[in-house]
């Protein structure tokens, strides 16, 4: 028990210095603590699985000492802003006013190739349109044009636009979802009048009705069955 | 905050547990050695039905020992002890002599298992 919760405190503290030295390059939209865990986890609790020789406690103790220990992490990071820049580290300019700052990119392991694949990811191929490229804490690569580069807004254009909303969905592959019903302030009699002004006859035949704060409906037969 | 203090506790307690662990490991061990050395004792004074009396005494209480071991302990190394049990037991039931070693054998293992759980620098590493 003792080998174990001194095992996997040194095996989480070895991977998490491997790894936040490798740069945020090797992170993929988790924080480094989350990606141990994750990784971690999923290998010892594979163990026990496999073999049921070994104890299921020695599986079961570093999943609790791994979750305490994001636990405590996550924590600190929330109270504390310097330990956040020492655990998760701090995001990084990789490119400033169309200059790619190459000190940066070598710290931070990102090759030319990479950043032209996130860049095209995000339909940009010319650099010199990017104001600012900032690689954030959790390896996301995040772009701000420069002023007039960016599309124009519906404010910006003076079109008038709806106040949209979010659509509520009201029938869900023939099922009537009350609580949604309830939330817009409709009934079942509004529904089906709705459904006869659509010449349906039964909430059997529809696959997805939904509605915004607006009132617009959105309507998809269910198929095969009308 | 609440929740960093519960897995500060809970992190605390696996860690005075482990030591808890290895002291219940050494006392139930202790008492099994306990009894295997005096059967060991016994059998050089040529008192066998004395001997296998303490060989089973010993063997009843690994036994009843059964689920705190299967849980703590790898299935492998339990299989390996209580093999060694009916071995010794085995042999005393037997008419040839019973070698030193075949208690000693028993009593490594028994050793072996406190001494295993014990969280020092070269079982860690």
């Amino acid at each position: 028990m003792g080998i174990i919760f001194f095992r996997t405190l040194i095996i989480y503290a070895a991977l998490f210095l491997a790894m936040r030295l490798m740069g945020k390059r090797q992170l993929g939209e988790l924080e480094l603590s989350e990606l141990l865990i994750t990784v971690l986890i999923s290998d010892i609790a594979a163990h026990p699985l496999q073999d049921i020789g070994i104890p299921l406690m020695n599986g079961l103790l570093p999943i609790i000492i791994l979750l305490c220990c994001e636990l405590l992490i996550s924590g600190l990071i929330m109270k504390s802003s310097r330990a956040k820049v020492i655990i998760c580290g701090k995001p990084c300019l990789l490119i400033v006013d169309g200059v790619i700052d190459q000190k940066e990119m070598r710290k931070n392991r990102v090759t030319l190739d990479e950043l032209a694949e996130q860049l095209r990811g995000k339909s940009v191929l010319d650099l010199s349109l990017i104001k600012y490229a900032v690689l954030e804490t959790d390896g996301k690569l995040n772009i701000v044009l420069f002023p007039a580069e960016r599309p124009a807004t519906a404010g910006q254009l003076g079109i008038k636009t709806g106040a949209g909303g979010y659509p509520v969905i009201l029938v869900n592959d023939g099922r009537i979802m009350r609580d949604n019903l309830r939330l817009l302030g409709k009934d079942g009699e509004w529904l089906r009048q709705e459904l006869a002004a659509r010449k349906v006859k039964s909430v059997q035949d529809v696959y997805l009705m939904s509605m915004n704060a607006e009132g617009k409906i959105y309507f998809a037969p269910a198929e095969g069955k009308r | 905050m609440k929740r960093e203090f519960a897995a500060a506790a809970l992190l605390l307690a696996i860690f005075a547990l482990s030591f808890v662990n290895v002291r219940h490991i050494e006392t139930k061990t202790g008492v099994l050695t306990g009894e295997i050395t005096a059967a060991a004792g016994l059998i050089a004074e040529n008192d066998r039905e004395g001997a296998i009396k303490h060989v089973k005494n010993a063997l009843a209480g690994w036994l009843e020992w059964n689920r705190y071991s299967h849980i703590m302990l790898r299935h492998s190394e339990i299989d390996t002890i209580t093999d060694a049990y009916y071995a010794l037991l085995q042999a005393l039931e037997g008419k040839d002599e019973v070698p030193p070693a075949a208690f000693g054998s028993l009593l490594e293992k028994l050793r072996g298992l406190a001494e295993k759980e014990r969280a020092g620098l070269g079982a860690i590493l």
